[in-house]
């Protein structure tokens, strides 16, 4: 298990580390005094760093716009799960990937980084003539591999900071895990197994992390009441004639690839969206279509796609962003009572272990994860019937992933239902049941034991072996073909 | 292989402080940010008292005061639009248009000087005027929300349109004979200080308060600074930002009566010109135009600031032909200012 989590694409974002001037000594080998900032973060940094000694020649290199010589070129890699807009597995689209910022060594030692914001898609090709340096769209993990290759081809030194563990081992030589801004290790990367970088980016056993996960809830419960309901539903350009249901104590999973329409579906039980046709009913009460205050006051908690585009302020507190469903709660006669809205935060922020220096923080100032934790203490705010979570944990770190996965299987636990939209295997861990959308259609259903392989062949479009095991299968081997997948009632033999 | 990625002190950066102090500095903070053109206010003063003994009077301060409540209500309108994410130009027309259309409709056919339609008695010219200000807004919000034009071409077009109209209506002359509950608020005096003033203060603190303590006040931030976040946390994002619109077009209506109650007219270039101080002094009073940011109390700052300079150059008898100069460079140095008093970029 471990040993798939660390091989896997492990999410999170891994704070900031500052190279505060970097200055090759007198044999040549390159110290990087490495400052990490602390603000409201608590963060599992990575740091792979490629530092032959003796790689850095006063006679190297150029910066890209042909300035004057320079001591050396320092290649800094960041890759930060919060840009990998959408693509879930974090190497799908490989415009979003690529090197942050680049950051040059002067003679005198200061160093002079590239701003994030505008070199987020490009790389430094350090392939190129003498040392020269040269930035241009970046191909993915794969042009990262390039990347590190011509950098020690040109006797380059290059920091990779990453959460992605199998690129840090693609990529590095040496790797250095920060957490809670403090230096846990220093190790080569050819001696540090999987697990045990795991269990040092989270402080806590991963195998434990893993089933602790794993075992929220053991069998569904299609027993207990339905509490969301949803028949014959036809968003335009997203899913026609759908049916779908989840019981009281559920957690089921609405997987599908990109345009499947799983996330518009998921939008749409949360008022986003105006279907064309069919019912959505939340514990029996129909849903006026198209408009989230509706479905808030019915019992639906979105969480949304896009934390930074749908979920937080970023300017407001922690405080304003945690409460800003449940401002109606607040005081009496439309006012909001700031003792009221400060204890409701506390609140929310200890449910969800949010680690901020206070509730009036402004919320862009918390990592990933917590932005995160954030945008989930939203949602559960108004204590809804129905949680809809659209890939919950985009973007965050390790061990605020496992938490908030065990999180929602709480929501479920607790008597309400859980729909967990996702592409990402790790998400539908949680999940008792998995319904698999292709083409705005429902191609396939899974009770839990189901094999990732099945899963993600249905999600791909390819009819998987029906006869697996546990698997409840009902490809549609046509898309075009109109016929209803099964009935809502049907699942959970 | 040696380790040669070296931590600074790690001990430094973990001693984390506790939990309660930055709390109370961020508040702390944030009231400061609100006050960043106080000591500008101060040292306006200051100079003031040096450059003449008229400028530290009763007279002089209120008549300074009475000066800002047309410019401040602009203000407070632009304060409440800019936060919620919008822009609207048209307020410096409503201010001239909204009088004279009220004034149009109430005034009797013939004997005047100004020959209006007469439909109404006279006493309606007050609710008129404001109901003209309210259609404005409305309009302006449907073509911003549900056509989905640009605001800001939208607003400089009513701008345009709008002083159009005030022309055509009166001719392009000053309407003096206005209606005497027209004219009520700009004049009177109550507690010895000028009407205007006292409104002016008391919307303001209804606009500190309702930003502060409202439902829909609070909303108006997190439109401004996520619309589509507020969206999907159950904000009625449209409606919302079409009353701020609907609301900041009646303020300038209101504006437009104070000011004719206060000059006894109607002039026929009354706001013209008025939007590029309204805006500096709301952005230089800490209301970004990005939206999501800033608070009223900031940009009555503002307002204080603009106008307290202009006052104290008249007594330090500068020639008037520098006024406009010195004018624009006062708002690019009070921008210096309050960026960095607050110490925040103004994007």
């Amino acid at each position: 298990m471990a040993d798939r989590v660390a091989g896997d694409h492990v999410g999170g974002f891994l704070g900031t580390a500052e190279i505060a001037g970097p200055a090759a000594d007198d044999d040549g080998e390159f110290h990087l005094p490495v400052g990490l900032h602390r603000t409201a973060r608590d963060e599992h940094l990575v740091v792979g760093a490629d530092h032959r000694a003796g790689v850095l020649h006063e006679d190297h290199g150029t910066w890209g716009d042909g300035g004057p010589g320079l001591g050396g070129v320092v290649a800094v890699v960041q890759t930060d799960a919060d840009d990998l807009a959408g693509t879930g597995d974090g190497r799908a689209d490989p415009d979003a990937l690529g090197v942050e910022f680049g950051q040059r060594a002067r003679p005198d030692g200061g160093a002079q980084p590239v701003e994030a914001s505008g070199a987020q898609k490009r790389a430094i090709d350090v392939g190129g003539d003498g040392g020269r340096v040269q930035q241009q769209p970046v191909l993915g993990a794969d042009g990262r591999l390039l990347l590190a290759g011509g950098a020690q081809a040109q006797g380059v030194a290059f920091l990779f900071i990453s959460h992605h563990l199998q690129e840090v081992y693609d990529l590095c030589t040496t790797v250095t895990v920060y957490r809670d801004a403090a230096h846990i290790l220093t190790a080569p990367v050819a001696d540090l197994g999987h697990r045990a970088l795991v269990e040092a980016m989270t402080g806590e056993s991963a195998t434990a992390a893993a089933t602790s996960a794993a075992g929220g809830s053991a069998s569904a419960r299609t027993d207990s009441r339905e509490l969301l309901r949803i028949e014959g539903l036809t968003l335009p350009g997203a899913c026609e004639e759908l049916s779908l249901s989840v019981h009281a104590g559920e957690v089921v999973g609405l997987a599908g690839a990109t345009a499947s329409g799983n996330v518009r579906l998921g939008e749409a039980i949360a008022g986003l969206h105006r279907s064309d046709s069919g019912t959505i009913r939340v514990d029996g009460r129909k849903l006026r279509p198209g408009s989230v205050p509706a479905a808030l006051a019915a019992g639906v908690g979105l969480v949304p796609e896009d934390r930074h585009l749908q979920g937080l302020v970023g300017n407001r507190s922690v405080a304003e962003n945690a409460t800003l469903t449940v401002t109606d709660q607040l005081g009496p006669f439309g006012t909001v009572l700031p003792a009221r809205t400060r204890t409701f935060a506390q609140r929310m922020i200890r449910d969800l272990d949010i680690k901020t220096p206070g509730a009036a923080t402004p919320v862009s100032a918390l990592s990933g994860g917590n932005q995160q934790k954030v945008v989930v203490a939203r949602a559960l705010a108004t204590d809804p019937h129905v949680l809809v979570a659209i890939r919950p944990t985009n973007g965050v770190d390790v061990k605020s992933k496992e938490f908030l996965l065990g999180r929602i299987s709480q929501v479920a636990d607790a008597g309400k239902a859980a729909l967990i939209v996702s592409d990402e295997l790790d998400d539908l861990k949680v999940c008792d049941r998995v319904v698999v959308m292709f083409h705005g259609r429902v191609v396939a259903r899974f009770d839990r034991g189901w094999k990732d392989e099945h899963v993600v062949a249905a999600m791909e479009g390819v009819g998987g072996p029906a006869t697996a095991s546990g698997v409840e299968h009902t490809a549609v081997s046509d898309p075009g073909q109109t016929e209803q997948p099964e009935q809502p009632q049907a699942h959970g033999r | 292989m040696s380790a040669t990625t070296e931590v600074t002190d790690p001990a430094a950066s973990v001693a984390a402080p506790p939990a309660a102090d930055p709390v109370r500095r961020g508040l702390d903070l944030g009231r400061f940010r609100d006050l960043s053109l106080v000591p500008a206010i101060l040292a306006l003063g200051v100079i003031g008292f040096i450059v003449s003994p008229a400028f530290l009077t009763a007279d002089n301060l209120i008549g300074v005061a009475q000066q800002s409540t047309e410019l401040s209500l602009l203000v407070l309108a632009t304060a409440l639009i800019l936060i919620v994410g919008r822009m609207d130009l048209s307020l410096e027309s409503t201010i001239g248009v909204a009088p004279v259309i009220a004034v149009w409709l109430v005034l009797p056919s013939s004997g005047g000087r100004f020959t209006g339609l007469g439909l109404f008695p006279e006493w309606m010219a007050v609710p008129l005027c404001l109901l003209v200000g309210v259609l404005i807004g409305a309009v302006n919000g449907f073509l911003i929300l549900k056509l989905r034009l640009n605001g800001f071409i939208v607003t400089l077009g009513g701008l345009t349109m709008l002083r159009g109209l005030q022309v055509a209506l009166s001719e392009g002359q000053s309407i003096v004979d206005l209606p005497s509950s027209f004219t009520y608020l700009g004049k009177a005096s109550w507690l010895g200080v000028p009407a205007a003033i006292w409104i002016c203060v008391m919307l303001f603190a209804l606009g500190g308060s309702a930003l502060a303590w409202l439902r829909h006040g609070r909303a108006l931030y997190a439109i401004g600074g996520n619309a589509e976040a507020a969206r999907t946390a159950g904000i009625r994002v449209d409606r919302i930002v079409w009353g701020v619109l609907i609301l900041g077009s009646l303020l300038a209506a209101f504006a437009g009566i104070l000011y004719s109650g206060h000059y006894g007219s109607v002039s026929a270039t009354q706001g013209s010109g008025w939007i590029f101080q309204v805006f500096a002094a709301t952005v230089i009073g800490g209301v970004s135009l990005n939206g999501g940011r800033g608070s009223v109390l900031g940009a009555l700052t503002g307002v204080l600031t603009l106008q307290l300079v202009v006052n104290v150059m008249t007594l330090a008898g500068v020639p008037p032909l520098w006024n406009q100069f010195l004018n624009g460079a006062i708002i690019i140095v009070a921008l210096i200012i309050s960026r960095f008093a607050s110490g925040e970029k103004q994007e």
